[in-house]
């Protein structure tokens, strides 16, 4: 399910658990993004080679803003650009890795784990300027659902990270330390994220790359200790959070407090209508959950504000419901020419099998980011799932573009077995973020160095992967690529290449 | 009208999947007596064991089949059967502890055996589609699912009407003594019907699966979606189930078209739990349980012992007069108000982090004392108890988060707020008891789940909603350690109050309700009343136990209270001991141990262990406190000295009397280890 204005996955912190007894489960909607499986690269003007070869990435973008991009090991990176923007195109260096950032954008950062260890050489000086640092080492946390209702959702996230440093301590750590994840399971639990939380503020220097359903649960621990944590949120309390650092926004967005009305991006909208295939009827459903309805209920609300028809809405479909039939012939009926869920995969799959078996399937079915797993495919069946649209807040990891290389590359060396992911790369590149901010604090990281850091970083593109986002703006992330269902896996849709930034924070509540 | 039509038909074959959940309940409750809440996962187990052999293996359907049905299902209805036959003729209560139990156990293993990704199961029947007037198709597998579920219930209808083996199992469940008699194999017969009825889940696992998804989760959802139907069949016919599922499934299918959001959408999304809890006011008095006529005493009632005796050696209790009775209490007091005592001092040996833990299981036992009270001592099971924590957790959040109102004035109006709920659910115990009551409890809680705890205006949606810190008469709790005291206090005072109330005549009174409600009746208890106010009161409480909860959170949203943490929690308390304060204690603790950063790769065992310990103690009103217990005197009986040989050469026979005449005579029972 999916909480979110961007698709973020999310949850179902399903059920029936007998929670600690066990997760049978339940109710809930959402998220089950699980392992992504990269198929062959996709067509999109782009190619590359992770690891100090050239890379070229198309850059056209239509309406897009650009965004730079950035080098790994030498390659060049990929820039983003689109028509309706300023691209910022990173046209990185080749050869050897180059020492140190030259720009708070990611532009020209050198994303290679050797590059990094490079830019802070030598332990002169080194000392423990905070808590979690010593001479010779720096230690981060993190707290992520690595079990609970929702297995192998979030775990990536952790791994993910725990790839990166790995890679860069075997490159020489940063400034001669090496970095240490402190990782501990929060069980997709409130109440023990926030015992987690709380456990890891006197051991660490930062929080990196948490991931998890339940953490609003350690929010209050972070902001009082002031603590920095640098991830992908989920929940609206943590993305909202003064201490709370992403490449790629929040779940939600809610500037005005918890009465105020909640923002998100219109741009799989945008991007959709563009491309010319934004349906002008539209159905919408969710799950009968809080999180899953209200996210529906938000998409619905902005896409009427962009003069769309609603022609159908059913924010009541029950997880334990056999069959949406009934819901796709009330759909035919209503004639509506497009339909978007915040479902999971089972839902997605019900409703792909049931506009099947009726052999009604309108030109628009979107889902959102948690749908982008291959599971999605063999769950609906190949034939079913054809065409489905799935909106990414980054470039697909199908394709070349370096930093999703770089991210499957360490993840397949350091972390053997485990399936590259959308929450796992949004984690990674958290982490990039980390590593950036470590770099320019020298010898002396504090937690406040960091906030420092990251607090001065504005269109972060992440090495051109992610769209330009500021992170202490706390705003919506405004960027997307669409996916599609081709075959036996998702391969680009829109825009031909690059990101797509060209949505708008929009109202969707009142 | 005719766009009427593909709804009622959709809703058809919908319902016919439905229909073939609702038999398998009905089936396994007609031979063995069993109201399965495992029926679902046991399914779930068969369909991921088809899955392997199947998909996985690559074995072609003609042999997966015959090991699925002849030889998987099979061994998993004899094991069933051996776990159940110690419980024949037990109260509903284990039952259904047992049952919860399974549903546990096979939940956390299939992702052990299995792995945890979800799966795929590849469809028996082709999913091509063949139209169906000028617009509508209809699917093979759908019509597949139909024809094989009418032909199915229409065999087992024969079967269960006009043979011998339906007649026998029917005896056996009815009275298993008069089966006896007329030369009825209990056993075999028990034996072969568990078979039967495992059988027919695996049917119903690979026939909705390919559609319903292979996770741990869908087929326990689809078949508690199916309760409804099944009762409508009162348990007993199965034709009448498939009716109802039947109904059921052109009911949702019609709403659908009106399908939008807001209450109506929410009221249609909990359909088929209003349904059940409808029908089970409604039926009521006519709802029978299998085998009551022949049902033993409950074991809460025959087992004795400590505070949950009954039975003669109640009888002796009360007999024993008021010396036993004070230096029992006085003994008990001043272990409470020793261990009271040291938990003060906790924050100070671990002032952590790991305090926030050990306060949320202090919370949880305070919340797992009302189970006790309500159904290990006044025999009224509920499975919605944490409903009532949702409402006091969602109170607090609006009154003293939203609106900054004090902490009490918000605990006081979530208590209020639950009392009348608590009535609600306790209306259907004035016809209902054991498993319709269970059931009925069951519906409040998904109701509640579905129709209250959904809605963004309750909740708080997607953000849940921010409960602070308690601040009470300018006193701040809001640090670690005074939350945690605060939160003892009051686990203090609650546990005290029940301890005395448990000695008095309310105590009494509750005792001989759960034991004899025929009884009770004709000593002039008034049963409406003590039920109600029971229910009502364990609601309170709870809701206060549910401002603390939220408060320790600090944050909230509706999956903290699911109806699943209803279940978990009558399995704690099951484990720790029903009829004990010292369970709920239990409870809490083991709830405290599960917030700890276990490794998952032991945190997966975690679930199957309290599983398989809930199901090992189902029998045991005192949970792990008996097990303690019988543990002690074993390891005293070993060392205590050998007696010695009387001056006439003879033996003084050890005492065998229980440890109530021990304390009339003035010893502690651990010392009385001679005669009389």
């Amino acid at each position: 399910m999916r909480r979110d204005s961007r698709n973020q996955g999310v949850t179902r912190r399903a059920g029936l658990v007998v929670a600690l007894v066990v997760a049978i489960a339940a109710t809930a909607c959402g998220a089950r993004v699980a392992a992504y499986e990269p198929s062959t690269p996709a067509t999109g003007g782009s190619s590359a080679q992770a690891g100090g070869v050239t890379a070229t990435t198309g850059l056209s973008g239509a309406g897009g803003v650009g965004s730079g991009g950035g080098t790994v090991g030498g390659a060049t990176g990929s820039g983003v650009a689109g028509s309706g923007g300023a691209g910022q195109g990173s046209r990185g260096s080749t050869g050897p890795a180059t020492a140190s950032p030259v720009s708070p954008t990611s532009t020209g950062f050198d994303f290679s784990p050797h590059a990094e260890a490079a830019a802070c050489p030598g332990t002169a000086g080194n000392g423990a300027s905070d808590v979690g640092v010593t001479a010779s080492q720096l230690t981060f946390g993190n707290v992520s659902g690595l079990t609970g209702p929702l297995t192998g959702s979030f775990s990536q996230g952790a791994q993910g990270v725990q790839a990166l440093f790995s890679a860069v301590n075997a490159a020489g750590g940063i400034c001669g330390r090496k970095l240490a994840l402190n990782a501990e399971d929060d069980k997709q639990n409130a109440s023990t994220n926030a015992s987690d939380v709380a456990d890891l503020i006197p051991k660490v220097l930062a929080f990196v790359g948490s991931t998890s359903d339940a953490d609003n649960g350690g929010v209050p621990g972070m902001t009082q200790a002031n603590v920095p944590d640098i991830g992908f949120a989920i929940n609206c309390d943590r993305s909202e959070s003064p201490v709370y650092w992403s490449p790629a926004g929040g779940s939600c967005n809610q500037p005005q407090g918890a009465s105020g009305p909640y923002y998100v991006s219109n741009g799989i909208f945008t991007l959709a209508k563009q491309g010319g295939y934004l349906p002008t009827k539209m159905a919408f459903l969710s799950y009968a959950i809080a999180i899953s309805a209200q996210a529906a209920e938000q998409f619905e609300y902005v896409y009427k504000a962009m003069g769309g028809t609603v022609c159908y809405s059913d924010f009541a479909v029950s997880p334990a419901t056999a069959s949406l039939e009934s819901d796709v012939v009330a759909m035919q009926q209503a004639g509506c020419n497009g339909s978007f869920d915040t479902m999971d995969v089972t839902g997605n799959a019900k409703l792909l099998q049931a506009m099947q078996q009726l052999s009604y399937r309108p030109p628009y079915v979107a889902a959102t980011f948690d749908a982008y797993t291959p599971d999605m495919i063999t769950k609906a069946g190949q034939s079913a799932a054809q065409g489905l649209i799935v909106g990414l807040p980054f470039v697909p990891l199908a394709e070349s573009q370096p930093m999703v290389q770089l991210y499957q590359q360490q993840l397949a060396t350091y972390e053997p077995g485990t399936q590259p992911s959308g929450f796992g790369f949004l984690a990674w590149e958290a982490a990039q973020m980390l590593m950036y901010a470590l770099i320019q604090s020298g010898h002396s990281p504090t937690r406040a160095s960091i906030v420092k850091i990251l607090n001065s970083l504005h269109d972060w593109t992440g090495g051109g992967a992610l769209g330009g986002y500021t992170p202490s703006s706390h705003g919506v992330y405004l960027c997307d690529v669409d996916v599609t269902v081709k075959g036996s896996s998702f391969v680009r849709k829109a825009p031909g290449s690059g990101i797509y930034c060209g949505g708008q924070a929009a109202k969707a509540s009142s | 009208m005719s766009q009427y039509w593909p709804f009622i038909v959709i809703g058809l074959f919908t319902g016919s999947i439905y229909g073939l959940a609702a038999m398998g309940v009905v089936l396994t409750y007609k031979t063995v007596g069993v109201f399965n809440f495992a029926y679902g996962a046991i399914a779930m187990f068969c369909a991921f064991t088809y899955w392997q052999l199947h998909d996985s293996w690559g074995l072609s359907a003609w042999v997966a089949m015959p090991i699925l049905f002849l030889v998987v299902a099979p061994l998993l209805g004899v094991a069933l059967e051996a776990l159940y036959r110690p419980l024949a003729g037990l109260s509903a209560e284990v039952l259904i502890v047992v049952s919860v139990g399974v549903l546990a156990a096979l939940g956390a293993v299939v992702p052990i055996i299995y792995g945890k990704q979800d799966r795929t199961l590849q469809p028996i029947f082709p999913t091509s589609t063949f139209a169906l007037g000028s617009h509508f198709h209809v699917g093979y597998d759908q019509l597949g699912t139909l024809v094989i579920s009418l032909a199915v219930a229409a065999l087992l209808w024969a079967l269960l009407r006009h043979t011998r083996f339906g007649t026998s199992t029917r005896a056996a469940v009815d009275n298993p003594d008069l089966a006896d008699m007329v030369g009825v194999h209990g056993d075999n017969v028990r034996r072969s019907a568990w078979i039967l009825s495992t059988m027919f889940a695996a049917l119903v696992g690979i026939l909705i699966s390919p559609t319903q998804g292979l996770d741990v989760n869908q087929l326990v959802l689809v078949v508690i979606y199916a309760f409804a139907p099944a009762v409508f069949g009162r348990l007993v016919s199965l034709p009448l189930a498939y009716i109802g599922a039947l109904v059921l499934g052109v009911v949702v299918s019609l709403l659908s078209k009106y399908a939008n959001s807001g209450t109506v959408a929410n009221v249609e999304a909990a359909l088929p739990y209003l349904a059940l809890f409808a029908l089970l006011v409604i039926m009521g008095g006519r709802l029978k349980e299998a085998g009551a006529s022949s049902r033993r005493l409950s074991v809460s009632t025959r087992s004795g012992g400590g505070s949950g005796g009954a039975g003669a050696v109640r009888a002796r209790h009360w007999a024993v007069g008021v010396l036993g009775w004070r230096l029992r209490l006085e003994r008990k007091l001043t272990v409470g108000l020793v261990g009271f005592a040291l938990a003060l001092f906790i924050p100070l040996a671990v002032p952590g982090p790991r305090l926030i833990d050990i306060t949320f299981a202090v919370v949880y036992a305070l919340i797992a004392l009302t189970l006790v009270v309500l159904t290990g001592w006044a025999g009224q099971i509920s499975l919605a108890q944490f409903a009532f924590v949702g409402v006091g957790a969602f109170t607090a959040g609006h009154l003293s988060g939203s609106h900054g109102q004090h902490f009490l004035l918000a605990a006081v109006v979530a208590m209020a707020f639950a009392a009348p709920l608590g009535i609600l659910v306790g209306l259907p115990s004035l016809r209902l008891s054991g498993l319709y009551l269970a059931l009925a409890t069951l519906a409040f809680a998904l109701i509640m789940d579905n129709v209250v705890f959904n809605r963004g205006d309750v909740s708080g949606g997607l953000t849940g909603i921010t409960v602070p810190r308690p601040k009470i008469f300018g006193l701040s709790f809001t640090g670690r350690a005074s939350l945690y005291e605060l939160a003892l206090v009051v686990l203090g005072v609650v546990a005290v109050a029940a301890y005395a109330i448990r000695l008095g005549p309310i105590g009494r009174r509750l005792q001989i309700v759960r034991d004899s409600p025929l009884a009770a009746s004709t000593l002039g208890v008034n049963l409406t009343v003590t039920k109600l106010v029971v229910f009502a009161v364990c609601g309170m409480v709870a809701a206060l136990g549910g401002t603390f909860y939220g408060a320790l959170q600090q944050a909230v949203t509706p999956f903290d209270f699911m109806w699943s943490t209803s279940l978990t929690l009558l399995l704690l308390v099951v484990l720790g001991g029903r009829s004990l304060i010292s369970g709920a204690l239990i409870a809490g603790a083991v709830y405290g141990v599960e917030q700890l950063p276990i490794p998952a790769s032991v945190n997966q065992y975690f679930p199957l262990a309290i599983a398989l310990g809930v199901i090992a103690l189902a029998q045991e009103p005192e949970g792990t406190v008996a097990l303690a217990r019988r543990e002690a005197r074993r390891v005293m009986s070993v060392l205590r000295p050998l007696p010695r040989r009387s001056v006439g050469g003879g033996h003084q026979i050890p005492v065998t009397a229980g440890p109530d005449v021990a304390i009339a005579a003035g010893r502690s029972p651990m010392r009385s280890g001679h005669g009389l």
